[in-house]
């Protein structure tokens, strides 16, 4: 598993603001390739303290999702690609996650006539949030997870 | 396999068919064919056989509950894992009627008994019937308090006579016009139909198995908890008809005794939606031609009516299509059943649901044309403590503007926490144990990225946590602004213009306009370029160099048609005069609902040089007698008492239906027109569509059908939504944008490239 920390500087009023320098005209008309640029983000987490948030990040169109985690603390985040489905632990100890194959080798291997059942299947992300351990348990049908 | 995560141990359980986990303490109910040797946890037992095992994770004990030959399924804890249920199937024969038998685990019991059986009491039938059956399509339910068990019976399934071969079986439907349901209704309800239990309770501690619903009472509502003695139960049985002239049925409501199985009547015909409070003292319902709250006191055995709309208005008070207005909703209730939260358009309110008080209203949000909306926090809540402090979203009526505030019920002071020119969202999240906020909020610049908030301390300011589109900018974007203008008819109406990056008011643009219903409140929306299954992206086409211009269409019973043209026609209009739109270069685009007004105003007007129409009505006289193949309901109440607005019948107003139909006047129509309309609609028969394409083709008008194959009321499948767009993009630019002409539209697809070849290539 690729580990990226990101340390963006999050200032609401720089990321909504234009890039100085950057002048209108040299700004794109949105065809129709483009839109498959944008993402949307959902399935937003806040842990019991309140210290560790996630959400998933995904293409409005087609492809991969990927799951990120923020805290207060740090005022990090974390990117796990392909990661969704997450929930954080009643202790706010771990983040639990499902991690799905890439989209375009699944296509592949589907488009090569594999059966279904020898398809890549989910794989189960345990995650410590204190150490940022990542544990990973491959072949996941369901998990659940106590109050 | 499970996991100790604080202390890593581990364990596999193989050949695991089904298991739960309780809501509130580790243990874990699991059925398995047999395990063998793979675990550490020991076992009394040295060879684990098909059965039934609870596992206390918490002190590494499992213990067989059933061990035997048979198959079981549904299983189910109590909340603190204590009891457990499940149905067991232990007949060896091949019956196609499967005997199922009831397990229960009492707390602390070795194992587990057989409580009900084919043979027993509430199962059987005298009259003749056919015995029922335990069903297996539902999973029995502890009472949060363990004190009740509820499952489901069922009739005896019908069986066919699998001796037949497939020629020798008669094809028929018989639709009777006695059916309270229309037949292809009962067709689309078939599989849960066949699947359809209905709930038993059992006290345990009496060993009393009590039915509370039947096919003749069918409908049930449970406190949440489940633990009252008292549940609401109710027939639409009688009144199915009224489905298909109002849409939907009035019931014959009851409160049901669970010691007694005793019935007690509370209203007959009603038309509302009736609920029972947290506690269980009381059903409440809006009823909908007294347009007024009820309340029955369970305690009292009397029905009390608590509102009046002359004093305060509950209901939804710019209601135009013909039918009793909605209510604006329930927001909860106050702890002990004390008070009922109510909505009217702009406030909440404390309602006393015995009529003894006054409704008080908390918010004081219609002096500012302020709508004030409860904000459920925890999950799972279900009352509201009366000395609470409650978070509220905000919608500012002039500005659009939102936010939340909280309010102290206390002291019944609204404070703003956050707020302006942003839509919030309504489903902000709280941290369960401390002060946190976490939500979205946007306008049409901004994405809707997550903001975090330590709402604990006063001085904190919302950060802002994600970045999910920072590409956005490096394209022309454009924007938005509310615009008003005086209808044909004089009334001052509301719409949306959404304008192009670097706007030149001097400049003459082409617009788009698109509709349905009322827009407007959607000034701070942030549009997200996308592959809308249905309406044009208002970002994409501002991006080209669109105007887009979105007006609210108020409507008169009647007239749908004439309140569109009136509505659309005047605002196009007001935005020509103000010089900045080419009037030769104006389209329509609108779907659904907007497809048929689409459809409409081009025979009453030369004004569009092109339009979209999907999933239009055209013909009113022929879709008020389809079916709405998705729920299998007949057309009828659309046009009668819904969003169609004719008022009455085909043969009160036959007129209506015919000047309201595009069909009849197509030779006045000199616009070129795309269709969408896709062969398996579920809501508009996709028949409209191609009545308005050979109407069209017959008089010799340029029009072109996109018919996307087996998808609903709009393309659904990414690849097709693609192409969707992609064309309507190559319509719009032919006409508006001097952009050449593509194939398809030039000379079609025909069927032999279909699917091969696309025809969105240019000659040029």
């Amino acid at each position: 598993m690729k580990q990226i920390f990101l340390a963006t500087i999050l200032l609401s009023g720089l990321l909504s603001a234009p890039l100085p320098g950057f002048s209108q005209q040299t700004k794109k008309i949105i065809d129709h390739a483009d839109v498959q640029r944008w993402k949307k983000i959902e399935q937003q987490r806040i842990s019991n303290n309140g210290q560790w948030v996630s959400w998933a990040q995904m293409p409005v169109a087609e492809g991969d999702a990927a799951l990120y985690l923020w805290n207060e603390a740090g005022k990090q985040t974390r990117i796990f690609p392909r990661a969704s489905d997450a929930r954080f632990s009643s202790d706010d100890k771990l983040l639990i996650f499902t991690i799905k194959p890439p989209l375009d080798s699944l296509k592949a291997l589907r488009r090569k006539k594999v059966k279904d059942e020898d398809l890549p299947k989910d794989t189960l992300g345990i995650l410590t949030l204190a150490t940022g351990q990542l544990e990973k348990i491959p072949r996941l049908k369901t998990v659940l997870v106590p109050l | 396999m499970i996991r100790n995560t604080t202390s890593g141990k581990q364990d596999t359980i193989a050949y695991v068919k089904e298991f739960t986990l309780a809501k509130k303490s580790p243990r874990l109910l699991l059925y398995s064919t047999g395990w063998g040797d793979t675990m550490t946890v020991k076992t009394n037992s040295s060879v684990q056989k098909n059965g039934v095992y609870l596992y206390d994770l918490e002190r590494s004990i499992i213990q067989p509950l059933f061990r035997s030959k048979g198959k079981f399924q549904q299983l189910s804890l109590d909340e603190p894992g204590e009891q457990a249920a499940f149905l067991a199937d232990l007949d060896t024969s091949k019956a196609r009627i499967r005997p199922l038998q009831l397990c229960y685990r009492e707390s602390d019991k070795d194992s587990a008994k057989i409580i009900a059986r084919p043979e027993s009491d509430f199962l059987q039938r005298s009259n003749g019937e056919a015995n029922w059956v335990i069903s297996e399509n539902s999973r029995p339910v502890f009472s949060e308090d363990g004190s009740k068990l509820y499952f489901g019976i069922a009739p005896a399934p019908i069986l066919n006579d699998t001796m037949l071969l497939k020629e020798e079986i008669v094809d028929v439907e018989v639709w009777n016009w006695t059916d309270n349901r229309l037949y292809t209704q009962q067709e689309v309800q078939l599989d849960n139909m066949k699947k359809r239990s209905y709930p038993v309770v059992w006290h345990s501690r009496k060993n009393r198995f009590v039915p509370l619903a039947s096919p003749e009472m069918p409908e049930l509502r449970f406190q949440e908890q489940r633990n009252a003695e008292m549940a609401l139960v109710f027939t639409e049985e009688p009144y199915g008809r009224y489905v298909t002239t109002e849409g939907t049925p009035h019931k014959d409501l009851y409160a049901v005794d669970l010691k007694s199985g005793d019935k007690k009547l509370i209203v007959k015909d009603l038309r509302g939606n009736p609920r029972i409070s947290p506690e269980a003292g009381y059903i409440i319902w809006w009823s909908d031609p007294d347009t007024a709250w009820f309340a029955w006191s369970a305690r009292r055995s009397e029905i009390v009516r608590l509102t009046d709309h002359r004093l305060a208005p509950f209901y939804d008070e710019e209601n135009d299509v013909p039918d009793f207005p909605d209510a604006h909703g329930l927001a909860g209730w106050l702890s002990n059943d004390e008070a009922m939260i109510v909505y009217d358009k702009y406030d909440l309110w404390k309602i006393d649901p015995n009529g003894k008080k006054n409704p008080e209203r908390l918010t004081k949000g219609r002096e500012t044309q302020t709508t004030y909306r409860y904000l459920k926090l925890d999950p799972e809540e279900r009352s509201i403590p009366a000395d609470a402090s409650i978070l509220l979203h905000q919608f500012h009526h002039p500005t659009k503007a939102e936010g939340y505030s909280w309010h102290s019920l206390k002291i019944g002071k609204t404070t703003q926490l956050s707020g302006g020119d942003f839509a919030y969202t309504k489903q902000p999240l709280k941290s369960k144990n401390a002060d946190y906020l976490l939500f979205s909020k946007g306008n049409y610049q901004i994405f809707p990225d997550f903001q975090y908030l330590n709402y604990g301390n006063s001085a904190a300011k919302p950060a802002q946590i994600s970045q999910a589109n920072p590409q956005q900018n490096e394209y022309r974007w454009g924007a938005i602004e509310p615009v008003q203008w005086t209808s044909l008819s004089g009334e001052v109406l509301n719409g949306l213009l959404i304008k192009p990056e670097d706007f030149d008011p001097a400049a003459q643009y082409p617009m788009i306009v698109n509709f349905y219903e009322k827009l407007s409140d959607g000034l701070h929306l942030h549009r997200s370029p996308d592959f809308h299954r249905s309406q044009i992206n208002y970002t994409v086409y501002a991006s080209k160099g669109y105007l887009i211009f979105a007006p609210d269409i108020p409507y008169r019973t009647g007239y749908p048609g004439e309140s569109a043209y009136n509505a659309i026609v005047s605002g196009v209009t007001a935005l020509i005069n103000r010089g900045f739109v080419d009037p030769k270069r104006v389209a329509m685009q609108g779907h659904s609902w907007g497809g048929y007004q689409a459809a409409y105003v081009v025979t009453r007007t030369n004004l569009f040089a092109c339009a979209e129409a999907g999933a239009p009505v055209v013909n009113m006289t022929s879709a008020y007698g389809g079916i709405r193949w998705e729920s299998g309901l007949s057309r009828v109440f659309q046009y009668e008492h819904q969003q169609s607005r004719i008022g009455g019948s085909l043969w009160e107003y036959p007129m209506r239906y015919l000047e309201n139909s595009p069909l009849f006047t197509l030779d006045k129509v000199h616009t070129p027109l795309l269709i969408l309309h896709n062969d398996k609609d579920g809501a508009v028969p996709w028949y409209q569509g191609i009545e308005l394409f050979s109407g069209l083709r017959r008089l010799g008008k340029p029009c072109w059908l996109l018919n996307y194959n087996d998808e609903p009321h709009w393309p659904v499948k990414l690849q097709n939504r693609m192409d969707f767009q992609r064309r309507m993009q190559q319509f719009f630019d032919y006409y508006l944008m001097d952009a050449p002409q593509p194939k398809w539209m030039k000379r079609g697809v025909p069927p032999i490239e279909k699917g091969i070849l696309q025809g969105l290539e240019t000659d040029d």
